[in-house]
């Protein structure tokens, strides 16, 4: 804050009119006011008021000198340090970079078919031994459940030319799954305004095959729009969805 | 506050033409001309009416039905999915090769309705049906206001070369068929074929033949007024023309309902109904009604009414009325009524409600 100046001259109001006309503001107002009247604006508007001024420099160039050399030597080791330590890319970056692409190589179905095999086996386990009525615990289970590696279809969707895509997950982020068709192509399937549905076959199914019905699961992407190391400790709660 | 309709746009109009209609070769009866378009222009025919004067009646009765007895309209009523709609002989003799019109059951705007014409196959459906569905269509409807659950149309020319087994196109439709709208209905259907295909595709659904003979309503004693518009020497037509074709429309439908207003000696108190016949000076006389009442062609309508308009002599009146089958959740059909003045030998006026 800049420090207070009152005026030193007229501390003394009308004890010498000679000293009060050597102010500059006396001589300013006078010019243009009758002499009563300058004098009156000057007691009420003038007078008591303090005058702001800037403050001076502190002298740098010699108090201050050892702690700016100090700190420009502090600034050289951070930056340093930054220097060793790379930064994560950006996103743009890694679009840029195409970190994330399945390159045109492994989109095949046949290389992602082993990985839906071991999913089965761990959605089966998730599920459980006895897993035909399905109640809410399994339910929960099946929501913090990876994704990655299983058929699923699209039911129902908004946007209806996506109904009846079906293909294995290859990457599950927030808003889409990524899947890879029987015809070896990569679809990106948006979670939102869309329904996905996965079957399960209940578990020792290989053995006795009479009579043995998949477990059918339906899945409201609008519900699961979280990435899916969010989902794994999230508690789900229903949403009204006021389009379906 | 109150629930006063906004605008008219959206809803039904009733167009109104009076003109002459020219020569009219039987054989070959006019199809863009008014009033023949007006009658070709209804996707599907629910019921036609054709009211005369007794004295006429008695003079073309015989000629009249010997020649239209053969052409009674026949439909069927089949019970079917949409997915046999698409397989073998049904596809192949119906839709690609032949032409036939159905329709299914259900109200329109409220349940969801399938229309086959042309071989143009059309489904009216329900958000969640379209949804699951997957195949594109277009909003139904208004396009204001429909809320969060719009209902959607879907046109699929079935008569396109791409609509084949096996295209991929034609594969969307037989997923849809066959995991979403597998729900069998009732079906009317009508063969446009002249020849009956043997064996018809259709016989295996078990189908109800059913031949459309006409109802014949003799002895309506009733109040008739002047049929012909007032003669204003403007060349643009007034109120005048506006209350004649409002008020004859108005008798004419009353005479189609067999409503007891319009009869001779009608005596109504008039706090239950306020009906007054058009003119003062009414006629009284005896009347004809021929109704046939079923799923039936338009373009039958069309030859039949080609077919009776030489049979009725050219100074006398008939009137021929066509309605649909209803076109939304209240109700509403596109009708046309034509009216062949007296007394004049090709004039008519013709109502359209579209």
């Amino acid at each position: 804050m800049a420090p207070q100046t009152p005026r030193s001259k007229q501390t003394e109001p009308n004890s010498n009119a000679s000293r009060s006309d050597n102010n500059i503001a006396v001589s300013l107002l006078s010019r243009a006011h009758s002499p009563t009247t300058a004098s009156t604006i000057f007691t009420e508007k003038i007078k008591t008021r303090p005058l702001y001024l800037k403050p001076s420099d502190p002298d740098s160039n010699t108090a201050n000198a050892q702690q700016a050399r100090r700190r420009s030597r502090q600034r050289a080791i951070e930056s340093r340090k930054k220097k060793l330590k790379p930064q994560p890319l950006s996103s743009r970056q890694k679009r840029a970079l195409c970190l994330y692409d399945i390159p045109k190589s492994a989109q095949k179905y046949s290389i992602y078919e082993p990985l839906h095999k071991m999913w089965i086996g761990y959605i089966q386990e998730v599920l459980g031994e006895k897993c035909t009525p399905v109640t809410a615990a399994t339910a929960a289970k099946l929501c913090s459940a990876d994704f990655h590696g299983a058929e699923v279809e699209v039911v129902r969707s908004r946007c209806v030319g996506r109904v009846g895509t079906k293909g294995i997950v290859v990457k599950d982020s927030k808003f889409v799954f990524e899947i890879v068709t029987k015809k070896d192509q990569v679809k990106v399937l948006p979670k939102e305004h869309t329904m996905f549905r996965f079957t399960v076959p209940p578990p020792g199914s290989a053995a006795e095959e009479e009579k043995v019905v998949d477990l059918v699961f339906e899945l409201h992407g609008d519900q699961f729009i979280y990435r899916a190391a969010d989902r794994a400790n999230r508690k789900f709660k229903s949403h009204f969805q006021p389009d379906l | 506050m109150l629930d006063f309709p906004e605008d008219t746009k959206n809803e039904p109009k009733c167009l109104v033409t009076h003109g002459t209609m020219g020569h009219v070769n039987p054989k070959e009866p006019p199809i863009k001309r008014k009033p023949f378009s007006a009658i070709l222009s209804h996707p599907f025919v629910s019921k036609v009416d054709l009211v005369l004067p007794e004295e006429v009646y008695e003079i073309v009765k015989n000629d009249l039905i010997k020649s239209l007895e053969p052409r009674w309209p026949v439909f069927s009523r089949v019970i079917l999915p949409l997915s046999v709609l698409l397989e073998g002989d049904f596809f192949n003799e119906y839709i690609k090769r032949g032409n036939i019109l159905m329709l299914s059951e259900g109200n329109m705007g409220v349940d969801n309705v399938y229309k086959l014409r042309d071989g143009i196959l059309t489904l009216h459906l329900e958000k969640e049906k379209y949804e699951r569905a997957g195949l594109v269509g277009k909003p139904d409807g208004l396009k204001g206001k429909r809320g969060t659950k719009p209902r959607w149309v879907v046109e699929i020319n079935l008569r396109l070369p791409s609509m084949l087994h096996g295209k991929k196109g034609f594969d969307r439709i037989v997923y849809a068929f066959k995991n979403v709208l597998t729900a069998p209905v009732t079906w009317l259907f009508h063969d446009l074929a002249t020849t009956a295909t043997t064996p018809d595709p259709l016989d295996i659904h078990f189908p109800t033949k059913k031949t459309v003979s006409p109802v014949v309503s003799q002895n309506i004693r009733a109040s008739i007024p002047p049929l012909k518009p007032t003669a204003d020497k403007d060349s643009k037509y007034d109120a005048d023309f506006e209350d004649y074709a409002v008020e004859l429309h108005e008798w004419l439908s009353l005479i189609l309902l067999d409503s007891p207003r319009v009869k001779v000696g009608d005596k109504i108190d008039p706090f239950l109904s306020r009906y007054a016949l058009p003119a003062d000076s009414v006629a009284s006389g005896g009347l004809v009604k021929l109704t046939w009442q079923g799923f039936i062609a338009p373009s039958w309508a069309h030859e039949t009414f080609a077919l009776i308009l030489p049979h009725i002599p050219r100074d006398s009146w008939f009137a021929y009325c066509v309605g649909g089958f209803a076109d939304g959740w209240s109700g509403e059909t596109r009708a046309s009524t034509i009216l062949k003045l007296p007394d004049t030998p090709n004039e008519y006026v013709l109502w359209g409600i579209v």
